[in-house]
């Protein structure tokens, strides 16, 4: 028995030990969330806060502010999911309800992804516009390495790439400091809530919440902590990887509005999209603070790019029984394809002359409307099931604030909606 | 022949003409050899699941289910052990295809009527089965597409092996194959039913499981068993993987399967979990057997009878004299030709080469190759055996995700 003792001793942990192992382990977990959340902030969004910052100023930081709580509950609730059945979105979908509603679910999402897809590559398209580059030249270069990088490298790999992705959006925490906004305004905007009772105000807050809150982020999520293997046991860790993601995500889109509300909205100049964002902040604030702008909408447009695609691969493969991970090539080559179907068509598709590029973002953005309703129902009838969560199913706390956000969530998007139809003619 | 999706939500009627609900889901039993009977149908009732006996269905077809009785139900009923329910249990769910080594997704059933019932007796796993039930049977592609059916012989539950009801049918198909075949089919299930299924094993299968599984998908799956359990198995490993098992684990997880290993084996993997992978004392396993110079061939084959269990393979037997010094090595099969009464040490050859603790295993791969041989014995500076290296171990280095 002597020698069991000195074994123990001399594996028993010192603090030190306990600290670097809690360390391990958070390396270990940390990554799907703050991809997920990050990859919210893509083309559009950027394009989103850019207009929202330029034609609003500080006024809609609160917006922001909440979003983030709403995206972490949500996110959160997936992560879960995943974490405990081991399972994607899609795959429970299918084996707790019917088949019809799968069905329905992958078709609509696929073609929501596809269009966003479309609206990473016009994002890139603005990109190559401001260095006038041609957009044939930029758009293959873009569809090829995307692929690239998701086909030859491993699991491991590709995170390191989506981190990194992730750590650059730094580029515009410093493009809002280099405009010199008035902290004591950004802090009564961020604080205070007011309201414009305009249909342009009423519009592009539901569009703030729109490009975060999004069916393919939440089916990303929670097929990706699935592929990464986390255990259960390690929830805490995850759910701060979400929060993680949700608070930088937000905190990114925050002063992406701070640069263009303190020089934009200002001088009264009004922007459409990202690319005309950067050209516009180089009278105000100078050329570097272009080329941030412009890199930062290269990196997110590659980032939605890649993480949107691989959402469309997740979703069919686990729904139609052709299952497959990042990891296992030669055992998932469905997953890949239709990975590099997203990606091929939708980069021959933006290259179509004269492309109305405007309705088909509309649309898409209606079909996210449709089909998060149906998801976050679906979310809420499996975390409640007992058989399935155990002791992880939802608590009543958590029930009454997960609905409260997804009513939020949804009683916005459903004002965007009805609003799109009866404004699309003008 | 019926497709199981199609008796879904088809009405009930009993004798009195009355419709007494539709169907949710037929239960039906495992029977071992054959193919699984119906044993009757569920209907829901508000919250209540009823059940209907088979013997009082009087015909099941696509259109209808017709009783020949009335008020014949039994109300929430639990199925018995060796029960499962296709909605519940099979249909959309995952399952093992044991003859094609990999896991599928049930799309739909096929239910035959043998004797005087009916029977499941294959999965469709193909798309044509989604468009069928999907209602898209006029889809002009559908009559060429073609139907993927499994015989039920060849599949078996995932659920069944791991969920709530435990299918002794389902771990028998899937014992009669090989370990190497049982991890392919595990590196395709989800985490939490992979180590399920892992620890549903008894330990001695699930060391061999472990031992094939990709090492790619092995640490994650080490970090989900519980320690209690995998210490049990670590029990059954042959040392030199249960020392790789110990090293591939986190710090926080060795400690607690450290602590609930036996005495002996912790002692042994602690001193060989010291050394690294690629060198022959992190490869060597400590099962081999030694015997001593003046014993008899009688004697030494009565060993092996005797433990023989202990070790994975045995081609050889070390030589050693009183200081434990390695001497010499005798063949299995010299000690079977010889006659019984001779020395050992007279059967023996000559040690001529053998490998220290830190030997490369490119060396010790070079050594095997050039001179033929299957084992190789590791000694330490005193000339003491403390381990040997077999084949397998540089062949698994060489060639890591065979």
């Amino acid at each position: 028995m002597r020698n069991m003792e000195t074994l123990e001793k001399t594996t028993k942990p010192s603090r030190i030990q306990r600290f670097k192992l809690k360390w391990l382990i958070i390396l270990g977990v940390i990554g799907p969330g703050i991809v997920a959340g990050t990859a919210d902030n893509d083309a559009g969004g950027i394009a989103t806060y850019s207009v929202t910052g330029a034609s609003f100023g500080f006024k809609m930081l609160w917006i922001l502010f909440l979003i983030t709580f709403v995206l972490a509950i949500t996110q959160e609730m997936g992560a879960r999911l995943g974490l405990v059945t081991g399972k994607g979105l899609a795959a429970l979908i299918r084996e707790n309800f019917s088949i019809k509603t799968t069905t329905f679910v992958v078709i609509v999402t696929f073609i929501a992804n596809w269009t966003n897809i479309l609206a990473e590559y016009a994002g890139l398209s603005a990109v190559a516009d401001v260095y006038g580059i041609p957009r044939w030249v930029v758009i293959p270069i873009a569809a090829g390495l995307t692929w690239f990088v998701v086909y030859k490298g491993s699991f491991k790999f590709v995170q390191k790439i989506f981190l990194t992705s992730a750590l650059l959006f730094f580029a515009y925490i410093i493009a809002g400091f280099m405009a010199h906004p008035d902290w004591s305004q950004v802090a009564s905007g961020t604080f205070l809530p007011q309201i414009q009772w305009t249909s342009d105000f009423f519009y592009t807050a539901v569009a703030l919440i729109g490009t975060t809150i999004t069916a393919w982020g939440q089916f990303f999520v929670q097929s990706y902590y699935v592929d990464k293997g986390v255990a259960a046991e390690h929830m805490k860790y995850s759910r701060w990887d979400v929060f993680a993601g949700a608070f930088w995500t937000n905190f990114v889109a925050f002063f992406i509005v701070i640069a263009t509300g303190a020089t934009l909205y200002k001088a009264g100049v009004t922007i459409s999209d990202a690319g005309q964002a950067a050209v516009a902040l180089e009278p105000f604030v100078g050329t570097f603070a272009k080329h941030l702008f412009a890199w930062g909408l290269l990196n997110a447009s590659l980032l939605g790019l890649a993480v949107v695609s691989m959402t469309s691969a997740y979703v069919v493969t686990e729904a139609f029984g052709w299952e497959g991970r990042v990891d296992l090539k030669q055992e998932s080559p469905s997953f890949y394809r239709i990975f590099a179907f997203c990606i091929f068509s939708a980069a021959a598709a933006i290259l179509i002359p004269g492309l109305p590029l405007v309705p088909i973002l509309v649309g898409s953005q209606m079909l996210n409307t449709f089909v998060l309703p149906v998801l976050f129902v679906a979310i809420l009838i499996l975390l409640n099931k007992e058989t399935l969560m155990g002791k992880h199913k939802n608590s009543l706390k958590m029930n009454i604030i997960s609905w409260v956000s997804i009513i939020f969530v949804m009683g916005m998007a459903g004002t965007l909606l009805v609003m799109t139809i009866l404004n699309f003619g003008h | 022949m019926i497709f199981f999706s199609q008796l879904l939500r088809v009405p009930i009627i009993d004798n009195k003409q009355e419709t007494v609900g539709r169907l949710k889901d037929v239960i039906v039993k495992a029977q071992e050899g054959e193919y699984p009977k119906v044993h009757g149908v569920i209907f829901q009732e508000r919250k209540h699941l009823s059940f209907i006996p088979y013997q009082y269905i009087e015909t099941l077809s696509r259109g209808e289910i017709t009783l020949n009785k009335s008020n014949c139900w039994k109300v929430d009923y639990q199925p018995e052990n060796d029960e499962f329910l296709l909605t519940r249990d099979v249909l959309d769910q995952q399952i093992f295809d044991v003859k094609g080594i990999r896991v599928v997704r049930v799309n739909d059933l096929q239910l035959v009527k043998i004797d005087n019932g009916f029977s499941i007796v294959g999965i469709d796993v193909s798309n044509k089965a989604l468009l069928r039930r999907l209602g898209l049977s006029y889809f002009p592609l559908f009559t060429r597409m073609e139907s993927k059916f499994i015989d039920w012989h060849n599949v078996s539950l995932v659920k069944g092996s791991v969920g709530s009801l435990q299918l002794k049918t389902t771990h028998e198909k899937l014992q009669k194959l090989h370990p190497a075949d049982i991890a392919n089919l595990i590196e395709n299930l989800t985490l939490p039913e992979s180590t399920k299924l892992v620890q549903s094993f008894d330990n001695e299968t699930a060391a061999e499981v472990l031992g094939e599984v990709d090492p790619k998908y092995k640490d994650t799956l080490l970090e989900h068993i519980n320690p209690k359990s995998l210490a049990n198995i670590m029990e059954e490993m042959p040392t030199d993987e249960a020392v790789d098992v110990l090293k591939d684990l986190s710090e926080n997880k060795r400690i607690q399967v450290f602590r609930r290993l036996g005495v002996r084996k912790a002692k042994t993997l602690h001193k060989l979990s010291g050394y690294k992978d690629d060198i022959a004392g992190g490869l060597m396993t400590s099962e081999f057997m030694t015997i001593h110079r003046d014993s008899t061939a009688d004697e030494a084959i009565k060993i092996i009878r005797k433990t023989s269990d202990q070790y994975r393979s045995l081609y050889h037997v070390f030589v050693i004299d009183d200081d434990k010094h390695l001497l010499g090595v005798v063949s299995i099969r010299t000690l079977l030709l010889s006659s019984p009464k001779q020395k050992i040490v007279d059967l023996m050859s000559k040690v001529v080469r053998t490998l220290r603790l830190h030997t490369k295993s490119e060396d010790i791969a070079r050594l095997m190759t050039k001179y033929d041989l299957l084992s190789m014995a590791v000694v330490d500076k005193q000339k003491v055996i403390r381990g040997i290296v077999t084949v397998d171990d540089i062949l698994r280095l060489l060639i890591p995700d065979a």
